[in-house]
This record gives structure tokens, C-alpha cells and sequence, in this order.
């Protein structure tokens, strides 16, 4: 660079003398004191060893004793603003429908501080009107169990959902064939977006499988269109009402809502008396056939030969099986439904095309379509096509990519499980979203999880002219998605299923629903509401699956429906009544477990099954006469085969089941895979599922049980039936003398025709000098709580006991507790056989009666506690005091109702209750608690509070509003889940109430034990059967006593 | 103390002791090393004792979950114990303090281990209202009646379970103090003969500084008598309030007025049982036979007999008023009592308590020790039955046939029951060895010396002596 090319800075630059050279080489031109600067006296480094060491040891147990801090961790963190719709401490209820059985219940649900504890029944809601299942109940604790799967899961572990969508999306890029499987989707949102899914490949095939079918019934009804139909039942407006191997207050096909409707024919009106008849035929025994008036135990083979029997006597046409039921009961029901034509009703539960075609018949033939039986508004909640599933698992690894949707189960849960778990194994691309990892998804290469129904947004459409909706009430606790959401998205729209569902309705739904004012309020209100009717002459389904048809290829339409008229069903009918020989095996939907989706929920395997009362296991009914004639004792293991498959399980002897069967319920053996509750209890059934007619056949011909050897016990809550089940019976006196105490003071009874005469017939009180008391009255000017429960409409379902569960926190105890009789529920249903176990005839009856503390007036439990732990409050309750009870268990003892519970462990502690009491051991479990009512410590008594909490809230609101409380405001927890409207709860001081009316004016009412003098604070009602004036196993026909209309 | 002298009565010294050869008998044990028979008994009991301690420390750390209760049977072996216990210790006051006022002299030999009996027994009984408790932590305190600052919190008088707490803290402690005055004189004679330090010491601060004046004598005495007073209807209620925690309740088989009388009969036989099984044994191994003597241990088993027959008659009662009263409730309870699931326990209880008992009509059943022995044990299992039948018979089968039950126990239970005879013996060992387990001043008011026998010939009226 010359001197002069470039401009100089100064004139040292330009003279450029020696020293400027040198400076010019260097970034600082002056010395810098970098010697200085590090050098070990400036960085006060001038340690020596010793120091280093000093210094290092403080630094090192200073570093490690703040390491050892525990900080707070600080749960409770408040709000710097509070949300709009959360007050802490005060609950909010939101409306959306229980997705886990298939009657899509709508339901309102509790939320606390953000989280959903309490399920409970939409009483606005046209068909369940406020009644909820037990597993729907339960369903709320499902949200909270942390065996589900948390995360998507591929063949190599686990994935993120971007790596899901990248891999999926590129299989499904490359499939041509795909199959998607699930349960009904009775959502109208989610049928559309499975379709346009399914819309992209060149064949994709929907296929809808329910574990539980009712194909046939679905199918008798159902010509065209794309949705099966089944009639909706008015059992309310029925005034006969026959039912053969449906029991339909228990399993079939919408139990809460049909216990609505049959409840209603129940209610009895002193003025007015009108009552049902219900006469059901079946072979083992249900909460239907106890509740019915004349139930005959018939086997499934008999029950078709009835049908015919029934058909021929009522249209007086057709072939005829020549059988009859014992004491001619066909032909007396006969009689009985043509004399209410037009309202009576019959119903088929065999999952077989000719027998509902047949029932179909004599319905049509009693005029009963049009008014006990709506196809126009039909019932949608069975979807399952069985042929379609059986086709689909001979040639399921014929598919390119299979998605199963919705915890939907196969290889647990159809009959050619294990087949077709091969065949998966073939199938490139296999997906299932489940909740938790089940049979099928640990046999598909993904797993995803999916959202369960709580947290998640849709809709439903139980019936043709109501559409539910789904909203979620807590975001997704797990990396979960909605399988909805996954479809949209993989067939290309971003749209979140919020959105997807949002549009649908202001497409779809608003338009027919008539609404007026804008689709925002609409669907504001909607929401709020939970549901809302629609009146468009298609389903919904129908319309919206129209919409994608229209723009994508044509649909193959079902397969016409029909395969035989009535007179081919009534000889083909006839033909398989008599092909039946042997035993009969019937496979029955467990009242508790259901199909077993929900096995790892605590509360539905220790909730008793209504008849047998056995917990925490599955069995196999053997009829009393059998049973003694082999031998055979509770418990004892059988080697069952059907269907050329073999089970080992142990028996129950069942007093009524009809001879020649042997009935099974599924929902169990689902083994380690459904998490450490259901873990290896029972065995599964479905196996020896058959099928027949193009239908799944729930009825195993030919079946045979062998004794194992073996012995284990049974968990049952209720142990004592009357007689010894061994064989060695006790003294038959014994049996009589229990009989006539139960009904003599306990469980009342009368027949429809004494009621008429004498409303309180049946209803023996004690004489005056029997209630002469020492005690002072309480003195109740305030309130004065009380129950009224109505024995004529309970049908033991157990719905109020799973609803007690979950309002109170009680703990689950396990199978072993179960049998040291420990079970803790506060809320029970004792179950009483009255007559011969072995009869045939319809002469034993079963009868149900809730109970639970009758919160005494003159209570005995009060008199003798020590330290005033359980006390009379001003409003008649009995109260319990945890925090001074000291366990003296005096109280249990002196508690002539055994409706007293002791903690006879820390539940909540003891790592023995860890799996089984999940719902307050673990982190995730507790939130399912409710936060008004306090866990129990180990040593005290607790039982029920007439949820002293749901009262104690309405009556401060009541305050805060300045008003008085108003008939009905409060609701408990049994009585707001009851499906049956058994329970009545209010205050005897307002005597306007319904309980007023009720204790003053209802001649039925009764208290239990009212000899003891303890004055309950619950009466029950006289149970009214419409039986013969005559008894029932004579024989001798006599009319029976016919409904007033 | 008067006493009559008649050829008809049998002596109740015999073997011609005199004052010497009492207080050598009673006290050879005492002042001796201890033997290997006395050794290997003690570890027995302290094992058994241990063995309670654990199954006590497991169920207080885990819960009363570990017993065999269930939702209907609430009471099991816990009360069977505790109202078995409290049987045992009925004979003991009922020797020493309504005997002494009925001036029954023969009771002088065997009022001694009777009352420590009775105070271990007590001991045993009170620890299972204890351990009963789910949370006794708190129970065993908060049923007091103690002023407290936990605003209106009281205990509930109407409750027997309150009753109960009073009945048997009095009881004991009135027995406690009876029995400890009653030492009192023969703890001065061993610590006049004592021959080291500490067990003069010992023994000497347990005198209380007996001097055996006249004057010191006559105020034992009147103690006594006054004692004795308030003992006496400690005998009765102590038993009928425990009766109470049944009767008052509302329960078929234990609804029952007959049950005061009927428990206190039933106690005073369980304790005469429970006397004589100790006494034929101790009698043997301390060579008292003197002292306690056949027509001793021959009028026990006629007290035996008599309230066995006394509770046979409220059995047969019991049943007769079950059928007479009409009441259903009430006529199942005992049926099912007696040919129900527990059969079995009510005719061991019947054989044990009714059948046996009356074999003592014979005088060679009641002379022989061996047969004698062996009725007193089956006493002593037939009353525990007594209370396990009523209990438990009476809850497994109540109102509701939907909560009845059948109530088996686990061995935690029976650890604990064993336990209390390991606290109850090893008391009694301790006290066999270290105290007079004879009333030796007492037993030597009934000896008759030769000289005496001669004062006697030549006036032959009373003569008070002592």
C-alpha cells in the first residue's frame, strides 16, 4: 500500500516512525497488563492448599445441604385471575353424553376446580330423563386410571403424534385397501369423518361391530338406508308387557331408558289404581324377570318354540311348536295381550333374525306399531353388523392398512378372536385407538391413545329425531388425541374436530332442529342443553353420510334386510326349537362389567351383580336342581365347553334359572393386558360365541360342565338366601320362617287385586302398644329429611350404588375383603328368593329392596356410641362424626339394618388397596374425589350421610338467595341416578313436598323393622305384583287382574 | 374375728401345723432360689406374653382389619375375652370381701391368690376395650369424662361402654387396694425374717411400717370390714353392667332382661373354675395341701356346682321366654343359637357349663384333684364359649338375612387371646414367687393349738380369738 494512497488518520501515521510500526501491529496499541491482570494476586488466587480445600469442602457441603432443601411444592397455586366459570369450592355442571355404553346417555357432569368427578343423568333429556347406568357412572373414574395409555405407541415404542401423522400418513399414502372397525359410532360427526376417510381409497370398508349385538333385532327392522333401526319401546304406555330373553332393565339394548318407561307403568295412584303386566320368559334370572310379576324360566331353545306357541294363539294363524309353558302361561299371555291391543308390547332379546321377525309379527298383529313401538323415531345405538364383522375377519389380512377405532376389541371380544389376531399380524398396517392398550391394539403395529369421552368434543344420536352433544370437561391428561380428529386430519382437513363438529351442526343439525336466532345462540344453547331434537325425515346420519356420497363414488347400500317372511322365520323357528338338544349354554352381557370394556374399573367389579351378588369374578349359573343332583356346591370349578371350546370357571347355583341351561356372563378373562385391576379375573366367554342366521349367537347348544375338583370361593355381598346351597339343606322350617319375616317386616308385598281393595293390604303394621317409646322426640322444627322408596319400581339395577360410590369416596376393598364380607358400600340392594329354588313354574320370585341407613329417629347406633361420635341433628339425620369416632364398632353391632361400615384398614394407605382403591392411592386417581366429603381414616365408622353435602349446599344457596329451599332442589346421589324414580327425598316439615304427600297419604309406606321402634327415616313401599289372585304354580289358569285404563 | 369351735366341722388346718410351721410353708418358695419347674413356667408365659405383644403391635399398626370381623359380626374373640377375663376375676372379691362378711372362715387360705386372680384377670379383661378400639390413640382418652378445651365434646352417659369404663376401673382399683392391705401383715413378717438388704427394704417400704400393735390390728380389721362393704356390691355390678353392653342393646339374644343376674352367676362360677385350676396346681408344687385342703377345694366345687346349675337355669329360661314372648326375632336367635351354623359352640358351651358341673354331686369327683382339675378346665372353656355364643351367635344372624355372616377368627386373634394367659400367668408366677400366695396371718387364726384345745375342754363357750 503506498504512503499517499490512502487517507492518514494523524500525523503519526504519516511520519510512520518506528514506534507506530510497531504499534500499528497489534490490535491495542498500548500495553495491555494482561500479566497484571491474571496474576494470582489481583484475582485474589494467593491460596494455598489448606484454603483450596477449605473453601472447596464449604462450597461442596453448602452446594449438597441446599440440594437437600425439600422446596414446598406448592399444589394450590391461586388464581391472579379467576377464570369466569370457576369458583373454587363451588361445582359446575355441563352437559355432554356418556360415551361407554352403547345407549349414549345423556348425562350432566360435575366439575370441581376443573376437574369432572360426578356423573349424573340430564333429566331434560326426552328418553333418559335424569337416569344414568352404573357404567356410566363409573365412567368418570376411567378418566382418571393410570393404566391407560398415555402416549401413541408404535411397533417400536413410543412415538410423538407429528411421527404418528408423518408415518401414517405415508402408509395410508400407499394403501388401496383399508378397513376400519369399531363399535357403533353413534355419532353423526364421527361417521362422516370416518367416511371421508374412508372416501380417499379405493375400497375402504367400514365396518361396525358391537361385542353385544342386537344385529337381528336391527335387522327385522331395518329395509334401507344407511343406519340400522331399531324401534324405539314405549314400555311406559304398555299395559302388558311380555318380554322373552330381553332383559331389558338390565343389559338390552337401552336399559336406562326403558327402565324410565317401565317405571312409569309401575307407579301406582291410590285414586286411580293402574298397573302394567309383565310376564317374561327367560332362561336365566335378570333384574327383568325378578321385577316382572310371572316370570318363567324357560331355555332359549323353549323360548323360540314359545314364540311360535305365542304367535299361532294371538293371530290364530301360522304353524304351531304344540309347547306350552308350565301352567299354560303362553296361552294365558296370550289372552292377556290381545285383551290390551294396541297397548301391549312384547320384546325378543334372542340376537336371532327369526325370532325377531316373529315378535315382530305379533306385535303388528296386537296393532302395537304406532304406539308402543316407534320405528319412526328409532333407536340408533346398535350399528354392529354381524355378518359384515364375520366377512371382514375371514379376509382381514386381506386389507392393506386396518384401523380399529374407539377401544373397539376384536381379539378379546368376537368369537374368532385368535383368528383373527393372525391374520393381523399380516396386515402391513394395523391401528388401533384405544384408552388403554387392549387385546386388539397389542396386536396392531400403533397403538394410539385416544381422548376419553370427557375430553373430548362430538356429538351423538341415540334416536332418529335426537342428536347429543359432546363437550369435553377437562383437556386431554395424557398426550391423547380424539380418533375423529386423527381421521379429519389424515384425509387432509386441518380443521380441529371442534371445528369439524361445530360445522356439522350448522350445516346439518340447525337446519332441522327449527331453532329460531342465529346458529350461534343455537349452538350456545345446544351445548348447554346437551342435546336437542331434530325433525329432518332422514336420520341425521343419513343426510350428512348423503352429503359425502354425493361428491364421492357411489356406496354399496346394507344388504336388503329381511331374509325370510314371518312364515318361513315361524317354521325355521320351530326346526331349531327342536334341532336343540343338550344343555344350552347362554352367553349374557354382565350387568356390572358390561362387555368388558371397562373390566379395569374398580367400582363395576366390585358393584354385585344384582341377582347372584358375586363380586370380582365371573361364573357359570347352574339351576338349583342340577346342581344338587351333581352335587355341586358355590364355587366349585367347572370344566364348561361350548362351541368346541373350553373354559374352567367356577359355578353358582341360581335358584330360578330354567333347567337344561347354563348361562355365562362376559366382560371377564380380558387377563394383564387391561391393566392391574382386571388383571386374571374370570375367564372370557365370547369364545363360545356362536353364530346363526348371519347373526351372532349368544345361545351355545350342546354345552357341557364337569366338575373340576376344585373349590374356590365366591365374593358375594349377600351370602344367605334361605337354605344351604350345598345340598345339605337346613331344616325346611327355617326356610319358611325366613320367608315370612322378610315378608312380614322387611320386604313387603302385596298383589295388584288385594292393593285394589285395600291400598294398605300387605302392609301389616305393628299394633300401637308396640310403639310406645321412653324417648323424648327430637325436636325438628326446621327440616326434617326423609326417603320414600318406591319397591314397586326398584329393579336392583345397582346404577344408585355406583352413584353412592362416586359421590362419597368410598373405597373400593378388593376381592378378598368382598369375602371377608368388608365391602364398604353405604348404598346396598338386598336380594330376597321367595319359594322353591328348583321350581319351573314361575313360583319363586325374587324381590329387590335398597338399602341403606334409615337415619332413625329413635336410632339405635346413637344410644350406645361412647364419645357422641354419631349423633341426631335437628333436621332428623343421623350424623357420623370421623374426627371423634374412636371405633368402638358398638354402633355396627346395635344397628338392626347392618348399614354400618368400618375402616377396617387404611384404604387409602395400605399398599394392599393400592390396585383395587386406585381412585385415592395414586396421583392421577385422587382427582376423582370429591372434595366435600372426607376420606375416611382407618378405625372409624362411616355410612350414609343422606349426602348431608348436596343438602348443606342447596340450603346455602337457598340462604345466599333469600328464598326458602323448594321441593326437589336437593337431590341425593342414589335418587338422582336412579333410572326407576325409586327414590323420593325431601323434607317432611314442608307439607307441600313430595314426601309429605307420600309418608301421609300413602298407604304402601312402611318402615323396615318397624317393630324395633327405631322410627326410621326412610319408607319403603309396599312391592305390588299383578299377579293371579290365585298362586301362580297351581296351575290353574284364573284371570289375572286386568289394568284399568 | 370370732370362731366357733364344733367336732362336726372338719379342721381347716390340717396336718397339726402350728404358727411356725404356717409361715415356713408359706413363705419356703419366697425365700428360697428359684426352682427349675418356676423358671421354665415363667418363660412359657413371658413367651406367650410375647407372642400377644406382637399380634397387638400388628393389628395396632395395621388394623383391626387383621382380625376375622366383618360388616356384621363387630365383636368377636375381642369382647368373648374381655367379658371372660372380667368373669375370672369375680371369685376372687367375691372370697375375699362377701365371705369375710359371712364370716366364712375357710376362705382365710385361699382369699390370697384369689384376689391376685382377680387383679390380673382385670388387668388382662381391660386390655381388649382397649385394643377393640380402632383408634385407641385417641379412645382410650377421650372416653373419660376429662374437662377439656374441645367445646362441648362429652362422653355419652346413656352408653354402656361408658358404664363399663366406670365399673371396671373401680373395680380394680378397689380390688388393687383390697388385696394390697390384705398383704400388708404378711409383708411385715417377711421383712422380719428378711436376711439381705434390699428384700428388707423392699419389703419393709411395703409394710408401710406395720408394727403389729393392737392398736394397728384393730384398724386393719375395721379397713377391711369397710373394704369388704364397698367390694361387695362391686361383685354384683361389675358383672351386670358388663351385662348391660347386651342387654340394652337391640339385638335378638342379647336383648334380654335376664342378663345381670345370669352374667353375675356366670362369673362367680368362670372364677371358682378358674381358682380351683390354679389351686389343685399350686397347692401340689408349693406343698400347701395343709393349708388349703380337700375341704377347701370340696366346697369350691359345690359353689361350682351351684352356679353351674344356677346358669343352666338361665339357658333353659332364656330359651323358654324366646318362645313364650311370641317375639319371631327372638325365637330364631336361640334356635338358630343352638342348631345353627355355631351348633358346635353352644353344646360345648351347654356340656362344658350345665353337664359337667353336676358330676360334683358325687363326693369322690369332688375329692379326686385329677377329676377335679380337669371339670375346672372345662369351666373355664365352657364360659368362654358362654360369652362367644352370645356374641357372636347373637350378631352373625340378626335382623336382615341379607348382612348375616359367619365370623371365623385368624390367628392373629388367637395370638392375642394366648397372649393374655402369658400376661395372666406371668403375673401370677411373679407373684407365687415374691409374695405369700397364703393369707398366713390370716390362716393362723384358724389353727388350734394344743393348748388352747385345752382351754377349750374346760370352758367350753366362744371365745373370740384375735
Amino acid at each position: 500500500m503506498g504512503k499517499h494512497d490512502t487517507y492518514w488518520n494523524g500525523l503519526e501515521q504519516y511520519q510512520a516512525g518506528p514506534e507506530f510500526q510497531k504499534g500499528q501491529k497489534d490490535e491495542f496499541q498500548e500495553e495491555l497488563p494482561i500479566e497484571e491482570a491474571f496474576s494470582e494476586e489481583s484475582l485474589g488466587l494467593s491460596t494455598n492448599r489448606r484454603d483450596f480445600l477449605k473453601i472447596f469442602g464449604f462450597g461442596l457441603t453448602a452446594a449438597a445441604l441446599t440440594a437437600c432443601v425439600e422446596k414446598p411444592i406448592r399444589k394450590a397455586v391461586p388464581y391472579v385471575i379467576k377464570p369466569e366459570d370457576v369458583t373454587p369450592g363451588v361445582s359446575s355442571w355441563y352437559a355432554t353424553t356418556s360415551m361407554v355404553t352403547n345407549e349414549a346417555t345423556a348425562v350432566l357432569v360435575k366439575s370441581r376446580e376443573g376437574r369432572p368427578i360426578k356423573i349424573e343423568g340430564n333429566p331434560e333429556h326426552p328418553f333418559t330423563q335424569g337416569g344414568v347406568g352404573s357404567r356410566d357412572h363409573a365412567s368418570v373414574l376411567d378418566l382418571y386410571d393410570t393404566t391407560r395409555l398415555k402416549a401413541p405407541r408404535g411397533s417400536e415404542g413410543k412415538m410423538d403424534w407429528e411421527n404418528v401423522d408423518k408415518v401414517l400418513g405415508s402408509a395410508f399414502g400407499n394403501a388401496s385397501r383399508v378397513a376400519v372397525v369399531s363399535n357403533t359410532v353413534v355419532s353423526p360427526s364421527g361417521r362422516k369423518a370416518v367416511k371421508s376417510f374412508l372416501s380417499s381409497f379405493s375400497q375402504g370398508d367400514f365396518i361396525e361391530y358391537d361385542p353385544v349385538s342386537n344385529y337381528a333385532l336391527a335387522k327385522a327392522h331395518t329395509d334401507s338406508g344407511d343406519m340400522m333401526k331399531i324401534p324405539t319401546y314405549k314400555f311406559g304406555e304398555a299395559d302388558v308387557i311380555v318380554g322373552f330373553e330381553a332383559d331389558f332393565l338390565g343389559t338390552w339394548v337401552a336399559p336406562t331408558e326403558y327402565t324410565k318407561g317401565w317405571s312409569k307403568g309401575r307407579s301406582l295412584n291410590q285414586d286411580r289404581p293402574k298397573m302394567s303386566r309383565h310376564i317374561q320368559f327367560e332362561s336365566g334370572v335378570t333384574v327383568t324377570g325378578s321385577a316382572s310379576d310371572l316370570r318363567i324360566p324357560l331355555s332359549p331353545s323353549k323360548i323360540m318354540a314359545a314364540l311360535v306357541t305365542l304367535h299361532h294363539e294371538i293371530t290364530g294363524s301360522g304353524p304351531t311348536s304344540g309347547f306350552e309353558a308350565p301352567g299354560n302361561a303362553i296361552k294365558r299371555a296370550a289372552k292377556e295381550l290381545k285383551k290390551a291391543q294396541g297397548h301391549s308390547l312384547v320384546v325378543c332379546g334372542l340376537n336371532d333374525v327369526n325370532a325377531q321377525l316373529v315378535t315382530k309379527a305379533i306385535n303388528e298383529a296386537l296393532g302395537n306399531y304406532g304406539s308402543t313401538v316407534d320405528v319412526d323415531n328409532a333407536t340408533l345405538t346398535y350399528q354392529g353388523n354381524d355378518e359384515a364383522m364375520m366377512a371382514f375377519a375371514k379376509n382381514a389380512d386381506k386389507y392393506d392398512a386396518v384401523v380399529f377405532l374407539n377401544d373397539v376389541n376384536p381379539v378379546y371380544d368376537f368369537m374368532g378372536g385368535e383368528e383373527l389376531k393372525t391374520k393381523l399380524a399380516k396386515v402391513k398396517t394395523s391401528v388401533a385407538f384405544v384408552t388403554h392398550e387392549n387385546e386388539t391394539s397389542k396386536a396392531c403395529n400403533f397403538a394410539l391413545a385416544q381422548n376419553h369421552y370427557l375430553e373430548s368434543w362430538g356429538d351423538a344420536q341415540p334416536k332418529t329425531h335426537v342428536v347429543n352433544i359432546v363437550q369435553p370437561l377437562i383437556r386431554p391428561l395424557f398426550d391423547t388425541r380424539q380418533w375423529e380428529h386423527c381421521l379429519i386430519k389424515w384425509s387432509g382437513n386441518n380443521a380441529s374436530y371442534y371445528e369439524y363438529v361445530a360445522d356439522n351442526w350448522k350445516n346439518d343439525v340447525y337446519p332441522q332442529s327449527g331453532a329460531k336466532g342465529s346458529f350461534k345462540k343455537f349452538w350456545e344453547e345446544s351445548v348447554q342443553q346437551g342435546f336437542v331434537h331434530v325433525h329432518g325425515k332422514k336420520s341425521m346420519v343419513d343426510a350428512l353420510i348423503d352429503a359425502i356420497e354425493d361428491g364421492g363414488e357411489e356406496e354399496e347400500e346394507l344388504a336388503p334386510m329381511p331374509t325370510s317372511s314371518p312364515s318361513q322365520a315361524l317354521s325355521a323357528l320351530v326346526a331349531a326349537s327342536k334341532a336343540a338338544k343338550g344343555t344350552e349354554l347362554v352367553i349374557a352381557q354382565s350387568p356390572c362389567i358390561g362387555t368388558g370394556a371397562q373390566a379395569n374399573n374398580p367400582w363395576l367389579q366390585e358393584l354385585p351383580d344384582p341377582i347372584t351378588k358375586v363380586t370380582w369374578d365371573n361364573y357359570v349359573t347352574v339351576p338349583y336342581t342340577y346342581a344338587m343332583d351333581q352335587g355341586w356346591k358355590d364355587g366349585d370349578m367347572v370344566d364348561l365347553s361350548a362351541n368346541g371350546k373350553s373354559v374352567k370357571l367356577p359355578i353358582v347355583i341360581q335358584p330360578g334359572q330354567a333347567n337344561g341351561t347354563l348361562v355365562i356372563t362376559t366382560g371377564y378373562g380380558r387377563g394383564e393386558v387391561a391393566g392391574k385391576v382386571a388383571a386374571n379375573i374370570g375367564v372370557n366367554a365370547y369364545p363360545m360365541v356362536g353364530s346363526s342366521n348371519g347373526s351372532f349367537s349368544y345361545v351355545a347348544m350342546g354345552a357341557s360342565a364337569s366338575a373340576a375338583g376344585e373349590n374356590i370361593p365366591m365374593a358375594k355381598t349377600q351370602t344367605y338366601i334361605g337354605y344351604e346351597l350345598d345340598g345339605s339343606s337346613e331344616d325346611p322350617g327355617a326356610k319358611q320362617q325366613i320367608e315370612d319375616r322378610v315378608s312380614d317386616y322387611i320386604l313387603k308385598e302385596t298383589t295388584f287385586a288385594a292393593y285394589k281393595n285395600n291400598p294398605s293390604s300387605g302392609n301389616k303394621r305393628p299394633t300401637a302398644h308396640h310403639m310406645v317409646s321412653l324417648w323424648d322426640i327430637h325436636d325438628k322444627s326446621g327440616h326434617h329429611w326423609a326417603m320414600a322408596i318406591d319397591l314397586n319400581k326398584c329393579t336392583g339395577c345397582g346404577s344408585c350404588i355406583v352413584s353412592c360410590n362416586a359421590e362419597n369416596n368410598i373405597p373400593v376393598v378388593g376381592k378378598k375383603e368382598v369375602l371377608g364380607r368388608r365391602e364398604m358400600h353405604w348404598m346396598r340392594i338386598d336380594r330376597y328368593f321367595k319359594g322353591d329354588p328348583g321350581a319351573q313354574d314361575g313360583s319363586l320370585q325374587v324381590a329387590m329392596q335398597p338399602m341403606l341407613c334409615q337415619h332413625c329417629d329413635n336410632a339405635p347406633c346413637e344410644t350406645v356410641c361412647p364419645v357422641l361420635a354419631t349423633v341426631h341433628s335437628d333436621e332428623g339425620l343421623n350424623q357420623q362424626v370421623y374426627n371423634r369416632c374412636i371405633g368402638t364398632r358398638y354402633c355396627a353391632n346395635n344397628c338392626p339394618y347392618k348399614v354400618r361400615r368400618f375402616n377396617w384398614f387404611s384404604y387409602y394407605w395400605n399398599s394392599d388397596y393400592e390396585t383395587v382403591n386406585f381412585a385415592q392411592h395414586d396421583k392421577v386417581g385422587r382427582l376423582v374425589l370429591n372434595p366435600d366429603v372426607t376420606v375416611r381414616a382407618r378405625g372409624v365408622m362411616e355410612k350414609c350421610s343422606f349426602c348431608v353435602q348436596r343438602i348443606q349446599e342447596k340450603k346455602l344457596k337457598a340462604k345466599a338467595e333469600m328464598r326458602k329451599l323448594k321441593d326437589g332442589e336437593i337431590k341425593v346421589a342414589c335418587q338422582q341416578s336412579c333410572p326407576a324414580d325409586a327414590i323420593v327425598f325431601g323434607d317432611l316439615n314442608d307439607d307441600k313436598s313430595e314426601i309429605h304427600r307420600l309418608y301421609m297419604q300413602n298407604q304402601r309406606g312402611y318402615h323396615a323393622l318397624e317393630d324395633v321402634k327405631t322410627l326410621p327415616s326412610v319408607l319403603y313401599m309396599t312391592k305390588v305384583r299383578n299377579v293371579e289372585t290365585q298362586a301362580a304354580h297351581s296351575g290353574k289358569p284364573s284371570d289375572h287382574e286386568e289394568p284399568h285404563s | 374375728m370370732s370362731h366357733y369351735v364344733s367336732s362336726i366341722r372338719n379342721p381347716e388346718v390340717t396336718g397339726g401345723l402350728n404358727y411356725h410351721d404356717v409361715t415356713e410353708g408359706v413363705l419356703k418358695p419366697l425365700e428360697s432360689k428359684p426352682n427349675k419347674l418356676w423358671l421354665l413356667a415363667l418363660t412359657v408365659s413371658v413367651v406367650a406374653l410375647g407372642i400377644g405383644l406382637f399380634c397387638i403391635g400388628y393389628t395396632l399398626f395395621v388394623g383391626i382389619g387383621t382380625w376375622g370381623l366383618d360388616k356384621t359380626v363387630g365383636w368377636a374373640f375381642d369382647i368373648t375375652n374381655f367379658v371372660f377375663w372380667v368373669g375370672i376375676g369375680h371369685a376372687g372379691t367375691l372370697i375375699s370381701a362377701i365371705l369375710l362378711l359371712f364370716r366364712q372362715t375357710w376362705r382365710n387360705s385361699i382369699n390370697r391368690s384369689a384376689e391376685a386372680m382377680t387383679i390380673f384377670a382385670v388387668l388382662c379383661a381391660a386390655l381388649f376395650p382397649l385394643i377393640h378400639m380402632g383408634r385407641p390413640w385417641i379412645g382410650a382418652f377421650w372416653v373419660l369424662p376429662l374437662p377439656n378445651t374441645r367445646g362441648p365434646l362429652w362422653v355419652n352417659f346413656n352408653s354402656p361402654l361408658l358404664w363399663d369404663v366406670f365399673a371396671i376401673t373401680t373395680y380394680f382399683s378397689v380390688s388393687l387396694v383390697f388385696w394390697f392391705l390384705g398383704l400388708v401383715p404378711d409383708f411385715a413378717t417377711i421383712r422380719d425374717r428378711a436376711k439381705n438388704k434390699i428384700a428388707k427394704a423392699i419389703y419393709g417400704s411395703l409394710a408401710l411400717g406395720w408394727n403389729g400393735s393392737a392398736k394397728t390390728w384393730y384398724r386393719f380389721e375395721l379397713v377391711s370390714l369397710i373394704l369388704a362393704g364397698l367390694a361387695t356390691p362391686l361383685v354384683l355390678s361389675v358383672h351386670t353392667i358388663v351385662s348391660f353392653d347386651f342387654a340394652t342393646s337391640v339385638i335378638p339374644g342379647w336383648h334380654t332382661t335376664i342378663f345381670p343376674p345370669y352374667f353375675v352367676a356366670g362369673a362367680i362360677f368362670s372364677g371358682f373354675g378358674m381358682v380351683q385350676t390354679l389351686l389343685i396346681v399350686m397347692r401340689k408344687i408349693y406343698k400347701l395341701e395343709d393349708m388349703i385342703t380337700l375341704g377347701h377345694m370340696e366346697a369350691m366345687a359345690k359353689i361350682i356346682m351351684l352356679t353351674g346349675s344356677l346358669v343352666g337355669i338361665a339357658y333353659g329360661t332364656e330359651f323358654f321366654i324366646a318362645w313364650y314372648s311370641g317375639n319371631h326375632f327372638e325365637g330364631f336367635a336361640f334356635v338358630n343359637r343352638a342348631f345353627g351354623p355355631y351348633w358346635w359352640a353352644y353344646w360345648i358351651m351347654i356340656s362344658c357349663n350345665v353337664v359337667t358341673p353336676q358330676l360334683y354331686w358325687i363326693k369322690r369327683v369332688r375329692q379326686s384333684m385329677l377329676i377335679s382339675f380337669i371339670l375346672s378346665i372345662f369351666v373355664n372353656i365352657g364360659m368362654w364359649f358362654e360369652r362367644f355364643v352370645i356374641i357372636v351367635t347373637s350378631l352373625h344372624r340378626d335382623y336382615l338375612p341379607s348382612s348375616w355372616s359367619y365370623y371365623n377368627p385368624t390367628w392373629i386373634e388367637f395370638g392375642i387371646f394366648l397372649g393374655t394367659f402369658g400376661l395372666f400367668f406371668t403375673l401370677f408366677f411373679l407373684f407365687a414367687k415374691f409374695m405369700p400366695v397364703v393369707n398366713m396371718f390370716e390362716v393362723k387364726t384358724l389353727i388350734h393349738l394344743p393348748e388352747e384345745e385345752k382351754e377349750y375342754e374346760q370352758q367350753p363357750a366362744e371365745v373370740p380369738v384375735g
